[in-house]
């Protein structure tokens, strides 16, 4: 499990948000930590080339991005990449890859992340940056009965803008601290 | 109540973040404080072992005493006496007096005084709510008054409730954190879940600041509706063009609640308000969707302002209101928008109210201020041919907002639709010139 200490598993849709995904890892790497990054998006190709890919999420839900894409079921997709990236998620857990995970989303792709992080045991570092945790009742379908912490970022994670680099810079501090501070 | 002060503001530590207490010099302070936050006579045991935590991160604390029922079960730095003194009563008469709601409606002014004291001082660089019901309302007041990017992080089993949560998360970086079991019982596991807030917390407080990227962009906020995209989408392009960058914010009341917000703390160098309606609403009906305090904050500030009626041709109303019954009587126009929502149009006497209130608020301004109308429409809806087209009601807001307004606010009449090219570019001229004769 040394290895996997300051390793952490990001979670997300690269092709919607892979320059905020690509920033957050630049953030990790100099905080000392490592990313993991397991790519959740449906529709297009990321910008980078993740560590775990979209198909590998899709087929570890026993189907593929190329039936995901032509299926036209977009609840159905969602599903699926539900299933698979909190299967790849917890798999890294219990292998001692990784020991935390985080993510940044909008609708969609928090939809996805939540149900990742919530695959991990309750104590383990889980971070949710979402647009929607201030709407409505927007935390408590992201939490469950799990303890994923939830983010505001006031704004719409799109374009690294300067706020976007705040709440960015402070998702990867906050986690890396997690796995920092955590047995002292 | 707000004040009109620019708060210490994420934006005087340049492109950093606010990592360091203001004044402290070029090296961040070793020692960083940060707030907790909890009702000791329950929590105290929760609250003692975030603040061990804390410090063996190299956090200091400053522990604020929520509580009111019973005697604290840890040191506080703050009591809730002097809580409730700054709430403005006396501690042993909220305890007789056994109201609930007078008792919590006390200590969420003192704890968000003190906490804001605190902020002023330039002396927390984040805080931690430890709370049950009860304190997580209290808690999320006082955690809300510290700008963005200091951390505010609440530990409350209200997390995972079906309840209220866009009340505690708020219109700033809220984080909150479910507990799992009551964090006044203490077990392994919410002890290692308060761990996980301590170092969130430590991991922010301690961290060093981003990576500076050269020169600092002056930033621009807009708003945005669905019916005035593709004016803001172009004025966007266009001062991003001329090197600003665009921060832009959907007009949905919480949406104008958070730009607002976002000026108030100084992180903002300059405002084009593209959509304006919850203001509109807001005047018309006795609500405030988007702030009590919408259309005046950029100009308390100073801060170079242009804005366009966009949207002020549309009431949203929920199913049941009354104002659909009116228009399906054939006295207002409307439009369906979805099951749930339909928009209706103001009249034409309405309309020249709001004209009045906007220019009364755009009137108090103290920096360069616009108001760029589009004379053939104010939103994708009220241009010809549309559904809530109606020419005489847009001129009727044309004529209040002259009639009232103060001669130093620019005003400009463009022969074009909100989003036609050409009024697009108007609007981003007139902002680009308010912003030079600022200079």
């Amino acid at each position: 499990m040394t290895e996997g200490i300051r390793s952490i598993a990001l979670v997300g849709t690269l092709d919607t948000k892979g320059n905020e995904f690509a920033f957050l890892k630049e953030l990790i790497k100099e905080l000392g930590g490592r990313a993991v990054v397991v790519d959740t998006g449906i529709i297009g190709d990321p910008p980078f080339t993740p560590d775990v890919c979209a198909d590998d999420v899709a087929r570890a839900a026993g189907t593929s991005l190329t039936q995901l894409r032509a299926g036209g079921d977009k609840a159905g997709a969602i599903g699926a990449m539900q299933t698979g990236s909190a299967a790849i998620v917890r798999r890294l857990y219990d292998e001692g890859q990784i020991s935390a995970a985080v993510s940044l989303g909008g609708g969609q792709g928090t939809l996805i992340a939540s149900a990742a992080l919530r695959a991990l045991p309750p104590g383990v570092p889980k971070l949710m940056v979402s647009t929607v945790a201030a709407v409505g009742t927007g935390v408590s379908h992201i939490v469950g009965d799990s303890d994923v912490m939830v983010t505001s970022p006031v704004v719409d994670i799109s374009g690294l803008n300067s706020l976007a680099r705040i709440i960015i810079a402070n998702a990867a501090r906050a986690i890396m601290g997690m796995v920092t501070f955590a047995d002292s | 109540m707000p004040s009109r002060e620019r708060e210490d503001a994420v934006s005087d530590h340049d492109d950093s973040l606010p990592n360091r207490p203001s004044g402290s010099g070029e090296q961040p302070s070793h020692s960083p404080t940060v707030a907790v936050i909890g009702t000791l006579d329950t929590k105290g045991p929760a609250v003692s072992f975030a603040v061990e935590r804390l410090r063996a991160a190299g956090v200091l604390t400053i522990v604020i005493d929520t509580g009111i029922l019973g005697a604290p079960r840890a040191q506080a730095d703050i009591s809730a006496a002097e809580v409730a003194r700054r709430g403005g009563t006396d501690l042993a008469e909220l305890r007789r007096s056994r109201d609930r709601e007078r008792a919590a409606a006390t200590m969420t002014a003192g704890a968000a005084a003190i906490v804001t004291d605190l902020r002023d001082r330039g002396v927390v660089r984040g805080a931690l709510c430890l709370a049950g019901r009860w304190g997580t309302q209290i808690g999320a007041a006082a955690l809300q008054t510290l700008p963005i990017g200091i951390p505010k992080i609440m530990v409350s089993t209200l997390a995972s409730a079906d309840g209220a949560t866009a009340a505690v998360m708020g219109i700033r970086d809220m984080t909150m954190l479910n507990p799992i079991t009551s964090i006044g019982i203490e077990t392994e596991l919410s002890r290692r879940i308060i761990a996980n807030a301590v170092g969130a917390l430590a991991g922010i407080a301690t961290g060093p600041g981003l990576p500076s990227g050269g020169d600092r962009t002056s930033r621009i906020a807009q708003t945005m509706f669905g019916v005035t995209t593709r004016c803001a989408t172009r004025v966007r392009e266009r001062l991003e063009a001329s090197g600003f960058e665009v921060l832009t914010f959907a007009a949905t009341g919480i949406g104008d609640q958070a730009m607002e917000d976002m000026v108030q703390q100084g992180f903002i160098d300059g405002v084009v308000d593209v959509t304006i309606s919850q203001a509109g609403i807001g005047f018309l009906r006795g609500t405030a969707p988007g702030g009590s305090q919408r259309l005046e904050i950029a100009g308390a500030l100073g801060i170079p302002q242009a804005v366009a009626p966009g949207g002020l041709d549309i009431i949203v109303c929920q199913a049941g209101d009354p104002l659909i019954a009116e228009a399906e009587q054939g006295r207002r126009l409307m439009h369906k928008h979805s099951p749930a929502l339909t928009d209706v149009r103001p009249t034409a006497e309405e309309s020249w109210r709001v004209g009045r209130e906007i220019a009364r608020r755009l009137s108090t301004a103290r920096g360069p201020t616009a108001m760029v109308i589009p004379l053939r429409g104010f939103s994708e809806y009220s241009v010809p041919g549309g559904p809530l087209y109606d020419a005489e009601c847009d001129m009727a807001f044309v004529a209040g907002f002259r009639k009232y307004v103060a001669p130093f606010v620019r005003l400009r009449e463009i022969d074009a639709a909100i989003n036609d090219r050409e009024f697009a570019d108007e609007l981003t001229a007139t902002f680009l010139e308010l912003t030079r004769s600022q200079a």
